[in-house]
Order: structure tokens, then C-alpha cells, then sequence
């Protein structure tokens, strides 16, 4: 596996790091002139700049944790110098990292693929390598975060689908689409093979004749449920609505979960080139699914009734024609789905919950949505105005939240990125194992309720933190003891692997003094926040080193910020 | 791992003994350490929840043997979802006044029947009031969001399926824990363990679940290694005015603290002799017998316990899933596993002391669903297990297995449950040494069904 190297300006840039922190840390202007007649003293006058700005350095590093996958010094230099608006044009513009196109395996496994034949071609782990070394050194941060999130809630697992070259194309839907329209991306994943084939849309027939067998209800309930409008009626802050009684109104009934599933009956299998085309071609899954259609062109496995479907003010086609075509019923009923007052909301509370914070303001989740419903172009469900309306925010923006409520618990993934990411480490991409013994087995969630329900709520608050619906006393261990093998030794594994290791020089350099040293990881995983007793708490830990081994102070130092509840917490 | 500093909870119980007895108990009332004051119960007992995630097929699961025709009527159809009548295990229900007969996979289950170890509770499932077919289709009262996993697996897991829009931030398991803590006297480890991960079930309004693992790596006994330690401690404490990281603070150390005193128990046990199979369930209930095992020296008297097994929502290829009469399939892993646990309890000496029971989120739709799999229904079939069990017979009452028929307020044959959650879960709470004048705030819908305790356990 080809190691992943990242660009290291660590001379100048720790230096920039330093020169910085002895600023904040109020060191006497003798000592602080000795060292701007260093090499990069010329970061320390642009450092000196930004905090005049209205981007302050602490607000960069928080607005990097929100769009990528981790700030890097590189990137604070950059979004520095450019701005937020522009540094999200490039990254709109940036080339698309996709996910590698494998050739399919049969179904039942070959007696002769065994060891890392199976690894390779039954199950998640050439998509989960990829995925971090996308993440980790991918230019299109943005694209890959949100398609993340989009995963996350149009959820397809590897626990049902078990070749990733199924799962490859699913993958790249979201990626690809992560920037187009809502509309477009519902459509195109209710066809997506891996989808069909996970919530039973493909080779959904319409009912026999004597109607003992029906058609199947799954992905009609699941797009609804969780795709698009949710199970109640929500305002548009994102707050369900009540009836007279107080109570919340469904959105939606079991007729008319019935009237989708009749309407998303007779797809299947696209036919491959050279194969006659059947009523249910074999699986396939690197073309979208297709209509049935016999010889005539008639599509004989498509129900002809009338359905019902969701019924809104001003919603389209709340009942299907009769005799209508499956392609016809099919954009249609897609219509009707997207154009539900609801979707703007749900889907965008969702998405701030995955980026910005757990617990958004019925007041932030309004902006946003009313973005998701008009661009200011009177386009509905243009994800751009979506991130931008996210991203900009003030609830979002900021050096420093007070608000009790506020952040999210770094999922395991981000986790993951983050720390390797604020350390410049090498990594060849196989951080899946880590990710799962906290909880969270990429491309493997155990339902299509995603690891954690977006609803969950902290236990002993009133505060919801989805990503607490999978920290338990067992995955915290895991988060800490990854900490601790990380940073003291690295993460290695057996060859031809060659693990994970982060770059810990430029912390060694700053390790002579304690105060420092904590400074110095204040600013860069903590974005200035640490508290006074925090900081006395580390300075302490590693004073009790001797200064004769840097190397032991400095894993010390990062250690304690690494495995904090503070750290752990995106704030 | 040795303690390096005292716990909260230690300095504040020993900073109250100066005072006076009555000043003592009202100054620990605050800190809810009244129960300290209280002794143990004087023998043990455990209750084992088994969740079958994706809502089993109870229909293929326990079926008529002597009305097999109303059954085979609907299953056998050109769907062939019937499971052969030559392959049914069969049991011989008292209560039922006729043969059933198990699925083909469950031969251990079969044995415990038989053995009056196990009991069936039929037609089970989430309720906000008793109702009748008629009442439902006359618009009576009904769970919020049937057929919804998320939302039935919550009611199953909580017993709210009433109040609808009522938030639910425990589970009946985490409740059931809050209100026998007394049982456990001071111990102060966690009474719920889970092997399944947190779930609504082991969350109380106190009650948190412990989830097993190896334990807090990387430190030893040298000065720098301690500092490093105290100093992890300490961080853990602070920031406590925000929110989410005073509970992320909260759960690393309790997860510091009691998986260390859970290792340490089991280091110094003995190995049980009872072998496990290796599955996923297997193992679970493996680690579940190992912990119960060490009771003792983990002082508590009461203990709850979750395991889970997913995989269970056949919407198609059931057979190929929950098992065919050919193949073994997941019922047959948790067949298997709860008579390997049940042994274990046996060597343990305490098969009359724990009970098992399976919950799931809904059962399935009688009628066939297209891809050889059944959809989304309500009242289920579910196991008990133990040796306090009064088992070889059902409980309830088994559902008329007819398409619209007098169970069936739809055309899919999905049965109006005729037993609540609330009653089943408050059947083993009482068992397990829930007072009745706490049944109400465990289950506070109780009220709203004739019995509380169903009958199946002495």
C-alpha cells in the first residue's frame, strides 16, 4: 500500500506555531524580539494581522473543523490569506477523490478466494481505506465531509451488501452529488443498485393476481421515514408541529407508505451489454436499476392503480393516476416526496448536526432550511446554498461558543482525521479497526438507522448528541487507548501495512518549556479555548518529566489534550 | 490499574459520617445515598434481555401443529413461507389444548419446553390500552408509528407506546435499575451490564449501563506515568458547565473505573467449564455467565443484563436469514446460545435466579410479501427462559391465524397484540424484586391493563 505523505513546512511553520503561542502566552517582548529575527518571522507579522481581521485564527481552525476533515496548519495559512467565501469556491471547484471502480465477484464466493482475496473483494475494506486517505489528504475536504453526512442519512450498509465494488457506486453518487440538488440525489439513489438491493426496490413487483403477495414496503416507508420528510409534521424551524391536544401529526399514513410501494414497483437490475433483458435481470450494480419492459415496451411488472401519496398544501400529484408508466409514476412520485414542506428542515437540521452542532437554534435551523427552499435564485434544494447558508451562519461562526448546549461530540471517523491531520501524519489509509472499536465500522452501519439515531439525546440532558448514541463505556476506552497507542510508539501494523504514525518534531521542539508546549496544542486542537485549570493540569503532567526527553513531554502534553472530553468535543 | 485519587462519591459519603443518624440520612438523601444506609437483599437474581433487532418472524417461529391447515392456508401459498409440518418440533401447551410445534432450528428451545424451563408468551407487542378489533377500527387508541423499527424498538425498549409525542429518555431496564438499587446495598457497580452496546433499555434516569471492554491502556507505576494518569483525571472533571463534554468527561471515568473493577473480578475466576458456541449471541452470553459468575466479589445482588442479535427484519429471503427447515439461520444461534447460557447457570448454581427473555421490534406480516419475506407487523411470540420459569406452556393468548380474521384489523394478518409490553416487562420486574408500589413508576401505563403479572414466573 502506497504510504500517504503530507507536505511538512514544520521548520517554518512551527516556528509560526511558536512565535504565536509566545504571544498568547505573554512572554516578555525581549525574548519575543530574539526570536522574530528567526527564519518565518514573517508568519508572526501575518499572525499579528489576522487577529485584526474579522476572520480571527481561532475561528479559521473551527470554520477548517466544520468544512474538512481537520485543520492543517497548511490550511489555516491558506483560509488566512484568502478568506472563507473564496477558500469555498476553490473547494466547490476542487477535483472530485472517488472511490476506485472494482469489478464484481460472484455472489457466492469462490472457494479459492480466501485470506486477502476475501478482505479485498467481500467485504467494505478497499472503500474504508480509501475513505480516509481521502480524508486525510483528499484536496475536496468539503465534498467528501458532506458526502459523509449524506451516508450517513441515505444509509447503505456492508452488512447486507457485501462486495464494496456494490457498494463503490453508492459511494460515488454521494460524492459526485454532494454539490447538485437535493431532488436530484433522492431520485438517482432510489434507482442506485445498492440501495435497491438493501431496502428491496429492485425486483419489486406489483401484486399477483390473487394479491397474496404484495408488493414490498420497505424502501417506501425508509425514503420517507429517513430520506425525506421524517415520521411528524415539523415547522420549518425544525420543531414538530402540534394539534389542538398538543400532541405531534404524522406526516404520513400506512396507505400511503402503500401507495409508494406500488408506485416503485417493476425496477430492476440494469440488463449488461450483451444479456437479453428479463423480468429480473440478475444483479448488477454498476448502472442504475432499470424498468422492466417486455417486447412491446409494456412495463408488465409495474402496478396500474391509482396510489395514494403524500398530501400537503399545494402538493403535487397527492394520488397516481391510473394507468400511468413506471417511469412516469416514479418521477412523480419523487415529486410529490421532495416538494413536502418538510423536507427542507429535516434534511437541513440533519446536515448541521453532522458539520456545526448537535443542537442548532430553531432559529438556525429556519435559515438554512429557507435556503434548502430558495436558493435567492428560486431554486429549492440546491445543496450549495445549503452548506454556504450552514457554514456562514453566526450560530456557526465565532472564535469561542459559550453557549452550554453547543458542538458535537466528534464522531470516530472525525475523530480519527482530525488528530492525524493537526499532526501531519503518515498514514496508509487503514484506520478502519481503530474507527470500529469506537463504535463506528465505516460502510458497515448496523441498520438503516445509521450507527446513531440523529434524534438521540444525551442521557441525563435534554440536550441532543447523536454521536453520544454510540459512546459507551467500552468505546470511550477505545478512543482513549488509541490515543495512547498513537502517540506513544504509532499506530503499526503487519507488513505490507505500514500504519499510522504522526509527526511529533515540531512539539518536541516547543517540549523545553511546559507552558509552551501546552500553548502551542491549545491553538491547534483547541482552537484557544483550553481553560486555566486545564492548562495547569497538563503543565503539571509534564513538568514531572525531565526536559532531557522532549519526545516523552511532548506525547505527554498531546496526550492529555487528545484524550480530553474538551477535545473530544468539537466546540 | 490502581485508584490514585479518592472518588467523588467515596469523599462525600465519608465526609458525612461525623454527623448524626437522622442528620446523616437526610444529608446523603441529597446525594441520593440513602440506599447506602440500606442492607443487601439477601439472595441474587438476574433478568437477561435478549433483542432480536429487525423484528423476528414469531408466525414461522411457533406454529400450530394441530391447526397447521389455517396456517399452511396462508404460508404455503405460491410465497411458500410455511415451514413443513413433518419438520415442526413439537410442543404440548396445557393452556393451549393442542399441539404446536417449534421452528425445525430451535431443538434446544424444544428440550427446555419440555424440561418446563422455557415458556412462550404469545401475541405480545407495544399498547396504549387494551383493544379490540373493533375499537381499533373504530379509531381507538393506538402506538404511536407502528411498523416503524426505530419508534416500535423504542416502545418495546421504554413500555410508552401511550401519550404519543411523549419523549422517552429511559428504558424500562435503566428505570427498573433506579428503583431496585436499594437491592444492591452500597455496592456502587453498575446493575446494568451491556453486551450490546447503550440502548434505550439500559438507560434510567441514573441507571447507565456498563459496556465491557479490556479496559484503560498505557499507564504503569512509574512517577511521569502517574502524573499523566492523575492528570487525565482531573481533565475528565472540568469543563462540567458544557454540556455534552461534562457527559463525555462522566462516561470515560465511570468507563475507567468499573470496567477496571469487572477485569480485575474476572481475572481472579475461574473459567466456566459449560462450553458456548462462538457466535455473535454465543459469545455475548458467554461474557454475560462469566460476569455472573463473579457476583461476589462484585457485591451486587441484582443485576440486568442486554444482549442483542441483528439481522431479523426478512423482508425477503426469510428463509435464507431467520432459517429454513434446512438450514440453521439466526434462530438457531439464539437457540443454541440461551441453552448454552442456561447450562452455565446451572454450573453456576443459579439457574433458578436468572431469567431470560427475548424482546424484538414487531413481529411480521402473516401474509407473504414478495421476495420470499414477510413486511412489518405487531403483536409477536417471544421465549422466556430460567429456572424460576413455569415453563412447558403458553402464556396469553395465541392469535386466530386468519387474513382479517378476529386478530387481524388488516388484510396482511398483522395480530392486535393481546398482552402488552408494560405487562411482560412488569411480570419480571416483580419477579426480579420491584415493589409494587414502584410497579407504577417503572410502567407508568400499567394502570391500563387488568393484570400486572402475567403468571410465568414463581
Amino acid at each position: 500500500m502506497k504510504q500517504l505523505r503530507f507536505r511538512r513546512l514544520y521548520h517554518r511553520l512551527t516556528l509560526c506555531c511558536l512565535c504565536a503561542a509566545l504571544i498568547t502566552s505573554g512572554m516578555s517582548s525581549t525574548e519575543a524580539v530574539r526570536l522574530t529575527i528567526k527564519p518565518g518571522a514573517s508568519n508572526l507579522a501575518s499572525h499579528a494581522r489576522a487577529q485584526d481581521n474579522s476572520s480571527s485564527e481561532a475561528d479559521i481552525i473551527r470554520f477548517l473543523e466544520q468544512a474538512t476533515f481537520g485543520a492543517t496548519e497548511e490550511l489555516i495559512n491558506h483560509v488566512q490569506a484568502i478568506g472563507f467565501k473564496a477558500f469555498l469556491e476553490e473547494q466547490y471547484n476542487a477535483p472530485i477523490s472517488p472511490y476506485p471502480n472494482l469489478a464484481p465477484w460472484p455472489a457466492q464466493r469462490p472457494e479459492t478466494c480466501t485470506g486477502t482475496c476475501v478482505r479485498d473483494n467481500y467485504t467494505m475494506y478497499p472503500l474504508q481505506v480509501r475513505f480516509f486517505s481521502n480524508a486525510l489528504n483528499g484536496q475536496d475536504q468539503l465534498r467528501q465531509r458532506v458526502a459523509f453526512a449524506l451516508s450517513q442519512i441515505l444509509v447503505v450498509s456492508g452488512v447486507q451488501i457485501r462486495q464494496p465494488s456494490s457498494m463503490a457506486p453508492y459511494l460515488n453518487l454521494l460524492t459526485n452529488e454532494a454539490f447538485d440538488n437535493y431532488r436530484q440525489i433522492l431520485y438517482d439513489m432510489t434507482l442506485n443498485p445498492a440501495m435497491g438491493d438493501y431496502l428491496d426496490m429492485v425486483n419489486n413487483d406489483k401484486a399477483n393476481a390473487t394479491g397474496t403477495i404484495q408488493p414490498n414496503e420497505n424502501y417506501a416507508r425508509e425514503v420517507l421515514q429517513l430520506f425525506s420528510i421524517g415520521v411528524n409534521l415539523l415547522n420549518q424551524d425544525g420543531t414538530p408541529q402540534l394539534d389542538t391536544q398538543g400532541q405531534p401529526i404524522p406526516a404520513y399514513t400506512q396507505e400511503m407508505i402503500e401507495g409508494f410501494a406500488h408506485a416503485f414497483t417493476g425496477w430492476t437490475y440494469a440488463a449488461q451489454s450483451g444479456q437479453e433483458t428479463r423480468a429480473h435481470n440478475p444483479p448488477y450494480y454498476l448502472a442504475p436499476m432499470q424498468l422492466y419492459r417486455d417486447r412491446r415496451g409494456v412495463d408488465l411488472n409495474h402496478d396500474k392503480g391509482a396510489k395514494e401519496l403524500l398530501s400537503y398544501p399545494g402538493a403535487l400529484r397527492p394520488t397516481l393516476s391510473p394507468n400511468q408508466d413506471g417511469q412516469v409514476d416514479l418521477n412523480q412520485a419523487i415529486d410529490n416526496i421532495f416538494y413536502h414542506p418538510n423536507v427542507g428542515p429535516f434534511i437541513s437540521k440533519q446536515l448541521i448536526q453532522h458539520l456545526v452542532t448537535s443542537n442548532p437554534s430553531p432559529a438556525y435551523v429556519s435559515r438554512v432550511a429557507a435556503a434548502f427552499n430558495n436558493n435567492g435564485l428560486g431554486v429549492r434544494g440546491e445543496m450549495k446554498a445549503v452548506i454556504n447558508a450552514i457554514l456562514f451562519d453566526p450560530e456557526a461562526r465565532g472564535d469561542l461558543k459559550t453557549d452550554a448546549d453547543y458542538g458535537h461530540l466528534r464522531e470516530p471517523a472525525l475523530f480519527i482525521t482530525n488528530l492525524c491531520r493537526a499532526l501531519n501524519a503518515t498514514s496508509d489509509g487503514i484506520l478502519n479497526d481503530a474507527s470500529r472499536t469506537m463504535g463506528q465500522d465505516l460502510f458497515n452501519s448496523p441498520s438503516v438507522f445509521n450507527y446513531y439515531p440523529h434524534q438521540y439525546t444525551v442521557p441525563g440532558t435534554n440536550t441532543q448528541g447523536p454521536e453520544f448514541g454510540i459512546e459507551s463505556t467500552s468505546t470511550a476506552l477505545a478512543r482513549t487507548n488509541f490515543v495512547n497507542t498513537l502517540i506513544f510508539g504509532g499506530l503499526r501494523l503487519p507488513a505490507p501495512a505500514t500504519g499510522t504514525a504522526l509527526n511529533l518534531s515540531g512539539l518536541q521542539f516547543v517540549a523545553g518549556n511546559p507552558a509552551t508546549l501546552t500553548s502551542v496544542l491549545d491553538r491547534l486542537l483547541l482552537h484557544y479555548s483550553m481553560s486555566a485549570a486545564m492548562r495547569s493540569a497538563i503543565i503539571n503532567a509534564v513538568s514531572a518529566i525531565p526536559a532531557s526527553q522532549p519526545l516523552q513531554r511532548a506525547q505527554t502534553a498531546l496526550y492529555l489534550v487528545a484524550a480530553s472530553p474538551q477535545y473530544q468535543v468539537q466546540r | 490499574m490502581k485508584q490514585m485519587k479518592q472518588s467523588r462519591r467515596d469523599f462525600i459519603r465519608n465526609s458525612g459520617c461525623a454527623l448524626g443518624a437522622a442528620a446523616l440520612v437526610s444529608s446523603l438523601d441529597r446525594f441520593g445515598l440513602v440506599n447506602a444506609m440500606t442492607p443487601q437483599s439477601a439472595d441474587y437474581k438476574a433478568l437477561v434481555c435478549i433483542f432480536l433487532y429487525g423484528g423476528n418472524d414469531g408466525n414461522n417461529t411457533v406454529i400450530p401443529y394441530d391447526g397447521y391447515a389455517a396456517y399452511n392456508a396462508v404460508r404455503g401459498t405460491t410465497a411458500a413461507l410455511n415451514i413443513p409440518k413433518a419438520d415442526l418440533l413439537q410442543i404440548s401447551p396445557p393452556s393451549a389444548g393442542a399441539t404446536f410445534g417449534l421452528h425445525p432450528s430451535l431443538d434446544e428451545l424444544q428440550t427446555l419446553f419440555t424440561q418446563g424451563k422455557l415458556a412462550v408468551m404469545c401475541n405480545v407487542g407495544t399498547l396504549t390500552q387494551p383493544l379490540t378489533k373493533t375499537q381499533y377500527q373504530s379509531g381507538a387508541g393506538r402506538p404511536e408509528s407502528l411498523f416503524s423499527h426505530s419508534d416500535q424498538q423504542e416502545q418495546w425498549q421504554s413500555s410508552l407506546s401511550a401519550d404519543a409525542g411523549q419523549t422517552t429518555f429511559t428504558g424500562w431496564g435503566g428505570r427498573l435499575a433506579d428503583n431496585t438499587t436499594s437491592l444492591n446495598g452500597s455496592s456502587t457497580f453498575p446493575m446494568i451490564v451491556s453486551t450490546a452496546g447503550i440502548t434505550l433499555f439500559t438507560t434510567g434516569v441514573n441507571a447507565r449501563p456498563l459496556v465491557p471492554s479490556n479496559g484503560l491502556a498505557g499507564f504503569n507505576n512509574s512517577a511521569a506515568s502517574t502524573a499523566r494518569y492523575n492528570a487525565l483525571r482531573q481533565i475528565l472533571t472540568l469543563n462540567a458547565n458544557e454540556t455534552l463534554v461534562h457527559s463525555a468527561g462522566d462516561i470515560m471515568a465511570s468507563a475507567i473505573d468499573n470496567t477496571n473493577t469487572l477485569n480485575q473480578a474476572l481475572s481472579g475466576s475461574a473459567a466456566l467449564k459449560t462450553v458456548f458456541p462462538t457466535t455473535s449471541l454465543g459469545n455475548q452470553m458467554k461474557q454475560i455467565a462469566q460476569t455472573i459468575g463473579v457476583r461476589n466479589t462484585l457485591g451486587v445482588k441484582r443485576q440486568i443484563f442486554f444482549a442483542s442479535l441483528g439481522g431479523f427484519d426478512t423482508h425477503s429471503n426469510q428463509f435464507g436469514s431467520q432459517g429454513s427447515p434446512a438450514v440453521g439461520g439466526l434462530l438457531q444461534q439464539v437457540s443454541q446460545a440461551m441453552k448454552a447460557f442456561y447450562d452455565a447457570t446451572v454450573e453456576l448454581g443459579v439457574a433458578q435466579q436468572v431469567t431470560t427473555f427475548t424482546l424484538s421490534d414487531f413481529g411480521r406480516t402473516f401474509q407473504p410479501a414478495s421476495g420470499g419475506g414477510s413486511d412489518h407487523a405487531w403483536g409477536n411470540h417471544h421465549f422466556i427462559m430460567g429456572g424460576a420459569v413455569r415453563g412447558g406452556d403458553f402464556y396469553g393468548h395465541f392469535p386466530t391465524l386468519a387474513l382479517g380474521g378476529p386478530d387481524d384489523p388488516s388484510d396482511e394478518g398483522r395480530w392486535i397484540p393481546t398482552t402488552s409490553v408494560d405487562q411482560y416487562g412488569a411480570t419480571l420486574a416483580q419477579w426480579y424484586g420491584l415493589s409494587s408500589a414502584s410497579i407504577s413508576t417503572v410502567f407508568p401505563n400499567i394502570g391500563r391493563f387488568s393484570t400486572s403479572d402475567l403468571g410465568f414466573l414463581m
